[in-house]
Formats: structure tokens, sequence, C-alpha cells
């Protein structure tokens, strides 16, 4: 054991006098910050402050009389999300551990039995949805109509109480939501427009896009919030409903990109052959090269709703109470005044535990992908 | 099987059909450009129509002239442009009593401070990181990888509080700050670094020198051919050796007293916080950048280079890293370009950047749509100005026929 | 009305390479015709002129009837019109070019459903008759990633003349096989031309183009040298330039 470790970090620290430098100087650098970190999780920090606030964290200041609203909406987002990934993904053993696990440390964290039971039953939903499309393949058909309707089933459950109460995590989620939905069909739409016949619409396209991509998204959702009552006065429309259109105005012109990419990665031929079989224009589009194209930005665009997820939070600037205004509304209150740590770390390591996911599901997906095309 | 029979009836070729079927595409063509142009200049104008009607309504003029007035508040930092003595331009401090254009340069200035800082440091640091993700050092390649991983998935804009609120704010107060080596000074007011000052009088001498500089940068940079390039870059350092030895550049130490620090170069605790923030944000994807293209080198290039005996660091030295700096300048200039865009989170700590003295001239005057019309602009000049360069950069380094 | 495709003088150009010049040709109805020639010679843009895959610059090409636009007036559309001229003109690629994401039925039917408006139940009972033809009836619900070359090429075929068409276009239809495959497909070839399909195959396989070809046409640097019956053709070439390149090809 000890000869091996010694072998081990001959082969991986001191290979080479340069390496052995390094080592000095970084193992115990790491080490003292890892040590401090730790030390101060573990003694110092005062950890109550997060489950005592949990609930503005989560849902801002949604009515808590409500927060089955909330519930309800996790629970049909969970069961989508799990039909949609039974469609790649075979449900495995791990799977289910993985799944089973949430409660469990939801349980073990602290904050009364009412969080744990409801989060099994939300993980159980996505179980159900995941095992459904998994062995199901009947049920990968109707996911579109499915998803559909859930999509308007959440905001119907949603919207009673009034959007403007929408906030914390599931405000982001929401907005990520809506953003990656409505920004796929226009992205798709813009991208068939840069390679149009007509001279205008590719001008058209290619200069919406580019200006998009030139511009900060702060920018851009700022602008959109306050041209929107200019433009349609009397509307009245919601500060959420505008902070998504402009979220939506700009990622579709991201989505239009990486789709523009997968359509560029069609070969020539899958057009010839379908254009010598007679078909026209628009089938070809629809059913040979938009297709194809999709399968091969599907990794791309998850990334992508990574990209609406971090960038949820900036959001403050039209005065929505997303999860990291709700983290700076709790450092707000006096009594919390010195909790900064703890609450930053809690929103970062959130953060990083959705975001690692997202990513992880991506770079799956690209294998799963890169495996099944020959 | 069938084999189908053409039994239509034969149809026409001749001259005049062709010539009408030219004719009718050409019009059909034509009449549906028309109607595209036609419609999409029909939605801006309702688009201006509504604004302007929408403007009506609560009494405001869509007009420019407001740049003129008098701004009437302060500007934490920054300085603005002033072309009042003479035709060069030279930099001002900005006062209330400046007009909300020079507010607009002064917010522009500090964007462009902050963006060309944050491209160089994050280049660096994120070529760094990612040639550490390939180190033979597991440590290094494991720290570097979890750095990378950590900043990607958490939002840049909670990173940016957390390094303002968690780090910059709790470093000492100015009274205790901790003076660390060569003078630099951390403190919750700000860094303090030192500074190279001109000391140089408008003698000919002084100009002379000055000039010569000037000429041998642009002659190390921009001259073809590369021994000139070389003779140009030893004329600097002889240059800058020259100033340093008559007295006419100084280093200039910073000094904290108790309540403030004067001499050297300071960071505000804003643009620290931003700087930082943008720097690891944007070094992390640079990394990842540059660890893609290291991966998608043929792995012929590193079996070549092992079979010819080279060591690992002269394969990476010699062989990788310079295919790779040839393919990734594009994906650099796209990296460049949002780290300019990101520069507009400083808003949420209080930088005054563009957009930040935008939202406070919007909010003095009421001609936020005018304001955003300005910032728009400024913001898509930046980025083309960066994608130019970068493809100048890109284009320089690719013409010698080195092939990808 | 036996002539099934016309060209006449017909220039083309990519930039400034000239790649094919004055090209006079006719097809006639029930007629195999072999295109040769090295490669670069311009044989496969000729055949994929024929369907408007390429497009031309100036002479006249009429294909059943229809006049071929050229180059300048297909910029402004007239694509609804190509389709109904490709309706008729099957054609089978090197690269086979089956749809990846669609299964062999699917691949078949697709055209006759989108196309030729059939019903569903219709285009796949003909679908499995195709399938039976060419052998792989079995296979009807595998994705094209499952077959091996030859079979993507027979289904490739099938899926053509899932549409009827009248005039079948082959190019190079068997130079991205295996050596071993190549017969599965020049078998199915040799069946259609026994039945009267009029046909232009652009191929490099000699043996094949004697035996099933009416009329062998012989082109280098976009002109056509030689158009004469195969044995004529085979045994005692007129061009120069065609004995050196069948002196080059029947070496080995």
């Amino acid at each position: 054991m000890i000869a091996y470790a010694f072998k081990w970090s001959r082969h991986n620290l001191f290979a080479k006098p340069f390496d052995a430098v390094l080592s000095i100087v970084v193992i115990p650098g790491t080490l003292w910050l890892v040590y401090s970190a730790l030390h101060w999780a573990l003694t110092a920090a005062q950890w109550d402050v997060i489950p005592q606030s949990m609930r503005v964290l989560m849902i801002g200041i949604f009515p808590a009389d409500q927060a089955w609203r909330a519930w309800t909406a996790v629970g049909i987002i969970g069961g989508l999300l799990g039909a949609g990934l039974g469609c790649v993904f075979g449900f495995r053993k791990h799977h289910a551990l993985f799944l089973a696990l949430v409660p469990v440390v939801l349980l073990i964290v602290g904050g009364g039995w009412q969080v744990p039971a409801l989060t099994t039953l939300v993980m159980a939903i996505l179980a159900c949805g995941w095992v459904l499309t998994s062995y199901l393949p009947l049920a990968r058909h109707v996911l579109l109509p499915a998803a559909v309707t859930g999509f308007i089933a959440v905001f119907a459950v949603m919207a009673p109480p009034g959007v403007g109460l929408w906030g914390g995590l599931l405000l982001s989620v929401l907005l990520t939501l809506v953003t990656a939905v409505l920004s796929l069909p226009i992205g798709i739409l813009l991208a068939f427009g840069r390679r149009s016949r007509f001279s205008s619409v590719r001008l058209i396209c290619t200069g919406y896009i580019e200006t998009m991509r030139s511009l900060p998204l702060i920018l851009v959702v700022y602008w959109i919030w306050i041209l929107m009552p200019v433009l349609a006065t009397g509307w009245g429309l919601a500060d959420v409903a505008r902070g998504m259109i402009g979220f939506t105005i700009f990622y579709s012109a991201y989505v239009a990109e990486y789709v523009r990419s997968g359509l560029q990665a069609v070969p020539k031929g899958q057009t010839e052959a379908a254009r010598s079989l007679g078909m026209s224009e628009f089938d070809i589009n629809r059913s040979i090269v938009l297709p194809q194209a999709l399968r091969v930005v599907v990794p791309p665009l998850v990334g992508n709703v990574l990209d609406i997820f971090n960038a949820a939070p900036l959001v403050f600037i039209i005065g929505l109470t997303d999860f990291l205004r709700a983290g700076q509304m709790i450092l707000a209150n006096p009594q919390n005044g010195d909790r900064t740590y703890e609450v930053y770390s809690f929103l970062l390591l959130s953060y990083f535990l959705v975001g690692s996911m997202i990513t992880y599901a991506a770079r799956k997906l690209e294998a799963h992908m890169a495996a099944g095309s020959r | 099987m069938t084999i189908s029979e053409t039994n239509r009836a034969p149809r026409a070729v001749g001259r005049d059909q062709q010539q009408a079927r030219r004719f009718r595409n050409r019009l059909r063509h034509d009449s549906a450009q028309v109607a595209i142009v036609a419609v999409a200049l029909a939605l801006v104008a309702l688009l201006a129509y509504a604004v302007k009607e929408g403007l009506a309504q609560k009494g405001i003029k869509f007009s420019f002239a407001f740049l003129a007035n008098a701004a009437g508040f302060e500007i934490s930092e920054g300085k603005t442009l002033s072309f009042i003595d003479g035709f060069l331009p030279s930099f001002e401090t900005f006062t209330s009593d400046r007009s909300n254009g020079a507010a607009f340069v002064t917010g522009m200035l500090n964007t462009v401070k902050v963006a060309v800082l944050a491209i160089i440091f994050s280049t660096i640091l994120g070529t760094l990181l990612g040639v550490g993700r390939l180190s033979t050092n597991w440590v290094v390649r494991t720290l570097s990888f979890w750095i990378v991983e950590f900043v990607r998935n958490t939002p840049l804009l909670i990173q940016l509080v957390f390094w303002y609120f968690a780090v910059v704010l709790q470093f000492p107060p100015l009274a205790s700050a901790a003076k660390l080596y060569g003078g630099l000074i951390v403190s919750q007011q700000g860094l303090y670094l030192p500074a190279l000052s001109w000391e140089g009088d408008g003698s000919a001498v002084s100009i002379g020198l000055a000039t010569a500089t000037w000429v041998a940068v642009a002659g190390a940079i921009l001259d073809p051919v590369k021994g000139m390039r070389r003779a140009c870059t030893v004329a600097i350092v002889i240059l800058i050796g020259l100033f340093f030895a008559t007295g006419r550049i100084s280093i200039d130490y910073p000094v904290a007293t108790r309540f403030q620090a004067s001499g050297g170069t300071g960071l505000s605790p804003e643009m620290a916080a931003l700087l930082l923030a943008i720097v690891v944000n944007s070094a992390s994807y640079i990394a990842e950048i540059v660890r893609g293209a290291i991966d998608a080198l043929p792995k012929g290039q590193w079996e070549a280079a092992g079979s010819l005996g080279l060591s690992r660091r002269n394969t990476v030295n010699d062989i990788i890293l310079p295919q790779v700096f040839r393919v990734v300048l594009p994906s650099f200039g796209n990296q460049y370009i949002s780290l300019a865009k990101n520069t507009a989170l400083g808003i949420a700590i209080g930088y005054p950047d563009l957009f930040n003295v935008y939202g406070t001239v919007a909010n003095q005057t009421g001609h936020s749509l005018e304001g955003i019309v300005i910032v728009m602009i400024s913001y898509l000049m930046l980025s083309w100005i960066i994608s130019a360069i970068v493809s100048w950069a890109d284009r320089r380094l690719n013409q010698k026929g080195a092939s990808r | 009305m036996n002539t099934i495709v016309e060209m006449k003088s017909i220039n083309k150009f990519y930039g400034s390479h000239h790649v094919l010049k004055d090209i006079d040709l006719t097809v006639t109805r029930g007629e195999v015709m072999v295109v040769l020639g090295a490669s670069g010679s311009g044989k496969s843009t000729l055949i994929r002129c024929v369907n408007g895959l390429e497009m031309y610059q100036n002479g006249s090409l009429v294909v059943d009837g229809y006049q071929m636009p050229v180059e300048e007036d297909r910029r402004l559309g007239g694509e609804s019109e190509l389709a109904e001229i490709r309706k008729g003109v099957g054609m089978v690629f090197q690269q086979f070019n089956l749809f990846p994401h669609k299964t062999v039925i699917e691949n078949i039917t697709i055209a006759p459903i989108r196309v030729r408006k059939k019903s569903t139940a219709e285009a796949e009972a003909a679908a499995i008759k195709l399938l039976e033809r060419v052998g792989l009836k079995d296979h009807a619900h595998k994705y094209p990633g499952q077959l091996s070359g030859g079979q993507q090429q027979r289904v490739a075929i099938a899926r053509s003349l899932a549409m009827e068409p009248y005039l079948m276009l082959f190019d190079e239809p068997t130079s991205a096989l295996d050596p071993e495959m190549v017969g599965e497909v020049l078998d199915v070839m040799r069946e259609l031309a026994a039945e009267g399909m009029t046909m232009m195959i652009v191929t490099h396989e000699m043996g094949f183009a004697r035996e099933v070809a009416d009329r062998v046409v012989y082109i280098d640097q976009g002109s056509i040298l030689e158009i004469a019956k195969p044995d004529a053709f085979f045994d005692n070439p007129q061009n120069d330039r065609a004995r050196s390149f069948l002196a080059r090809v029947l070496k080995h």
C-alpha cells in the first residue's frame, strides 16, 4: 500500500523537477485553502439561516398557503424531465438510487418531514416518466403533446395568485423553461432565414442574430422591459412576462446559431437525394434536414439551457426577486447581516449542483450521439 | 414493377416560352423581395410610431438634445475626454458640471478599461489553466479541472457578487491594510499598485525619446520583416531603459495613510471585484477552448513527436501549442466579445460602466430610449472592433501559408 | 416521342473552370447508356445535370419534353417546376444518401407519400414488394446504419423505384462498396435493364458496362470523344485518348 502510494506520487507528483516544484508550491496552498474552508464550514459557520429561509430562497414572496401550486408545477416539470431523459438513457438502478438519495439528504439536513415527503413524491413522478419512456417506445410518440400540455398546465397552476409573486429558485426555473421552449422555434426560423433564397430575408435574419450576439443580455432585457409599456400601452404586461420576452428575444439568436451549425453538418447528399425524389423544398427541410440537424445540436442546446439558467439572476435589473435576490433579501435582514458567507456559499453550491447535472447530461448526450452515428 | 410511361403531351420548348418563363420567375422573385422589404420597413415604421405615441402620452419628446445638458451627478471613478485645449483630446476627471454626453464617454471608457485589462489577464490565466489540465502533475491537473468546472457551472453574476461582498469588502480597512511585496496595498477601499509616472518635460529630448518609442512599438507589431520586428523589440527595451536612467519615468509607490492612499495606481473595490470575477470566469472558458483545441489535434502529432524522442514538455511547447494558437484565435475572439458584454454586469455592484452611467442619466433626464440607442451602438462598435482586431491577428498569424 | 433526354451543346463552368464543353447527347426510351471516363472528366456532372442537381450555363437540355432552365433562371426560383421533372427521374448516388434517421421502409415510402400523395398503406405495400425484389424484405424496419454498404445501395435503388421513374440515373453506384458487395448491386441493376428501364450509368465496372450497355459514351476533360456500341468501343476504340484510358483500366 505504502509502496503503491510512493510509486503513484513519484509518477504523478514528482515525475520531473518542474513537477516537483509545482507540487511543493501548489499542494500546501490547496490543502490550506481546503482546510480553512472546511474548518469554517464545520465550526464557525451558522448554517441555521439556510433552512430558516428556505421558503424565501425557493419561491420568494409567493404566498405560503399557495405553496402547493409550486409543488404541483415542480411535479409536472419533474415528470416531463424524466420522460425526456428516458428517450435517450434507459432507466438503471443507479438512477433510482440517485433519485432516492435526494429526499434522504433533505431529511438529514433538516427542515421537518413535509419537504422530504413532497420531494419523494416529485422524484417518484420523475422516475415514473423515466421508466415509461425507457420501456415503452410508444410513450415517446405522445411526449411532444404531453410536453405542450404540461407546459401549459404549469402556467395554469402557477398563474392564479399573480405572476408578480413568482420568485426564488422557482422563478429561475420557470424563466429558463419558457426561454428554452420559446427560443427553439424562433431560433429554427432564424437559422433557416439565414440561408433563405431571398437576400432580404438573409440580411434581416443575419442582422438580427449578429446584433443580439453583440449586445449584453442585461441590456436587452432592460430595454425590452422599458420598451414594452411604451409599445403596448394599456396591456399591463407583468415584469415577469417582459423579462421572459427579453430573454427569448436574446437567446433565439444563440439558438439560431447552434441550429445553423447543425444544418451545415447535414451532408449535402441528403438534400440531393431528397431532391432527386422530387420532394418539395419545404418537405426536404422539414423531414430530412431539420431532424438530422436538431439531433446534432441537442448537446449544445442543452448547454444553452444551462447558459439561460445561469443568466437568470440578472432579472434583478427589472426588479424581480430570483434566487440570488432572495438570498440578498435574507442578508438585508439585520438579524442575518453577518451570514454573508453562509448564504453566498449556499447559492453558489446550489447553482453548481444544478449546473453540473445539466453539463453532465449534455456530455452524456454528446457521447451517446457520437456512439450512435455511424 | 411498373415503369411509368411518359404519355404526357410534349411540352412546348420554344424560345418564346423560355423567355416567358424567365420573365415569370424573375417577376415572382422580385415581387417577393419587394414584399419582404416592405413588410420589414412597415414593421419598423409601426414600431417607431408606437414609440413616438407612447412617449407623447408621457409628454416626452424623442431627442438627443439632453446630451449637451449638464449632468448634475457625480461618477465615482473614471475620466472623460476633453477637447477644450488643442486638437488632441485629454483625459480629465468627470465632474457634475460636465455634460450628459461626457458622462456617457466616462462610462464607455470605464467599460473599455475593464474589458482590455480583463482580456489580457484572462488570456494568460486561461492558457495556463488549459495547459494545466494536460499537466503530468496530478494536483495541477485536478485543480485546473475543478476550477474550470466550478466557474463554468455557476452564474457569473453570483461569482461577481461573491467576489465583491465576500472577498473584496472583507479585506482589512485601509488603516490596517496589508502592505504586500513591491508596494501593493490590499484594502477594503481598493487595491493600490505601484505605477509608472512620467516626469519628463516638454524638452526636445523627451519628445524625441517618446516618439522613438512609439515608432519602435509600431514597428515591433506591424513590420512584415521578422528581423525588423526583433530589432524594434530590442530598441523598445533600450529606450525604456533610457527613460528610467534619465529619470524621465520613475516608479511611484502608493502610500497608505489612515483614510486614503496616495500615489501609485488605485483600483476601486468595485473595479477590483469586477476585474477578478470577469478574469476568472473568462479564463475558465478560454481554458476550455485551449483544451478543446489540444484534444482536437490529431493523435498522430503526439505520436510523431514521441517517436522522434521529444520530451513531453518539448512536445507541448514546440509541437502542440503553436498549432493550437493557430486555431483558437477565432474562438478567443468570441470569448473576448462575450467578456466585453459581461462588463455590463458591473451595475450589480455599482461599478460605473456604460450601462450604469446610462441608468443614472436615464433616471435624471427621462430619456431612457435615446440613451439605449447610444448604449446599443457603443456595444455594437465595441464588439465589432474586438472581432476586427482578432480577425486581423488571425489573418496575420496564418498568412505564412501554414495550413490549419 | 421516343427521346427521353436530349442535350444540345451544353456548357457548364465552375467559376472559370470549363466542366462540360458542348455536350450533344440523346437517350431514347429503354436504352441503357453507360458513361465512361477518368475521374474528374465531368461524367458525374453530366448525369447530375439531367435531374437538375447541377446547373448548366448555356445550351439546351430537354428531359421528357421538359426544358431544364439554365443557371440564370434557376437563381430566381423555379424549384417547384424542377420537382415535377424529378418525380419521374430516379437517381442512385455513390454514397447511397439514405436518410439515417428513418427506417428502411420509411426511406422508401416518404417520397410516394409526400410527393405522390399515396396513402401510407398503399405506399408500404409497394415498398415491401420492392424490398422483396432487391432481396431485403427482412430488413424493412432496420435503420440504414444497421445495413452493409451493398444492402444500403439496394435500398437506395428501391427508394428510387418507388417513385415509378421512367429514367434512372446511376452515379458510380458501386464505387463506395467493398469488392464483395459490388455483385449484389450490379445484379439488381442488370435485372432492371432487362426489364426495359431507361438508364444512364456512370461506372468503373468495365465488364458490367460491356454487358448491359446499349451504347457507351466516353468523356474526357468535359467533352464527349466517342459514342459507340459497347463491343465496338471496347474492342476497337476510335479515339486515341479512349484507347489509352481502356489500356489503363483494363490492365488489371
